[in-house]
């Protein structure tokens, strides 16, 4: 288990942890950074202000309340949809690999890839929005033409780690695939 | 004719003036050590038509180069444009300033309301600046997502037959796939 300082593609640290549980099962988690509170701060000082702006102009006070009820409701969606705590794959070999998102409110999504569909985990690079970012991903296929890839999952793709953090995931799943495929 | 080394950067050769205006394309470097040409007998004739050069190898002609360098005809033209473009912006002042009782006086009466000497000038504006912006946006759209196929192989290298090629002869140019480049960069024994 090593804490390296990676970080991901706008600058901010994040964690990696890989455990191996055994020869042919490993997981690694990584981590985003958290909510700063400063952050939340601002947003929620210059929602309340827009909304005191409107208020002196319109005397209407639910205008405020409104505002109130609109920081809360989008805090709390935003940390149960949006707002991803760290995300983990759990590589088991000749069984398949389970990715698994965990929120700030505590929500897990998990999905779970049969190894047999599992073609190759890959470092690819995309255009994303301005910039070209290497991500890592699982190429699909299916049993009957196990030459083509037929679709593509993204691993990490909230916390999008760069190149580093990529390559040590990268190197471990191929310890584990190569073996067991 | 004599011969000249004129500097600029390309490959050795020797430059025969011809008579006619003097242009520094694809001359040669200042002599070597011992100052002798590396080719013989290439020479250039420059077409002053179109801006073209082509390269004579013992007075057979094998290239023809476009070149964007400046020759009269072309500054010819650029004034040309230039003073009419300022023409037409006088007449157009002209149309826009005048009182419309006075153009039909002269007897212009089928022209544009004046409304749109304004109106043009800006729609012009408005549209240019959404076409900035809209062409951004079609080019986000059209960027395929991080998990689309699309980033990873298309209909081609799919297609493309790995057919074995003759020993020692040259393989065929294909695709190389992401498997394979990725072992290449990331599991060789690199630090």
């Amino acid at each position: 288990m090593e804490d390296e300082a990676f970080s991901d593609i706008s600058g901010k640290p994040i964690s990696l942890d890989c455990q191996t549980h055994s020869s042919f099962c490993r997981e690694f988690t990584v981590s985003s950074p958290k909510m700063s509170i400063g952050k939340v701060m601002v947003y929620t000082c210059s929602v309340w202000l827009l909304a005191y702006a409107v208020f002196f102009f319109t005397q209407n006070t639910a205008v405020l309340s409104s505002a109130i009820l609109v920081t809360l409701a989008g805090m709390m969606l935003h940390i149960h949809f949006v707002k991803v705590d760290h995300e983990s794959l759990l590589v088991i070999g000749s069984l398949g690999i389970q990715v698994s998102s965990s929120y700030a409110s505590g929500r897990e999504v998990t999905t779970f890839i049969e190894m047999s569909k599992i073609k190759d985990i890959v470092i690819n690079e995309a255009v994303y929005l301005h910039q070209i970012i290497y991500y890592l991903c699982v190429l699909l296929k299916e049993p009957s033409e196990p030459n083509e890839v037929s679709s593509v999952v993204t691993l990490f793709q909230s916390s999008k780690p760069r190149l580093n953090c990529l390559v040590k995931v990268y190197r471990s799943c191929q310890e584990i695939l190569s073996k067991c495929q | 004719m004599t011969s000249s080394w004129q500097r600029s950067a390309g490959p050795l050769v020797e430059v025969e003036d011809f008579p006619g205006p003097s242009l520094e394309l694809l001359s040669s470097q200042t002599s070597s050590s011992d100052g002798t040409p590396v080719l013989q007998n290439v020479s250039h004739r420059p077409d002053v038509r179109c801006g073209q050069t082509s390269l004579l190898l013992n007075d057979v002609e094998i290239m023809v180069v476009n070149s964007p360098s400046p020759l009269p005809e072309r500054a010819i033209y650029g004034f040309v444009l230039f003073l009419g473009s300022q023409f037409g912006f006088f007449l157009y002042c002209l149309w826009a300033y005048i009182p419309e009782e006075w153009l039909h006086s002269v007897g212009l009466t089928y022209w544009p309301q004046k409304y749109w000497a304004l109106a043009m000038p800006i729609y012009l504006l408005v549209a240019l600046m959404v076409f900035v912006v809209v062409l951004f946006g079609i080019n986000m759209n059209n960027t395929a997502p991080l998990d689309s196929v699309d980033n990873v192989t298309d209909v081609f290298a799919q297609g493309q037959r790995s057919d074995c090629y003759r020993k020692g002869g040259i393989p065929r140019l294909k695709d190389v796939s992401i498997s394979e480049v990725n072992k290449k960069f990331y599991l060789s024994s690199e630090t």
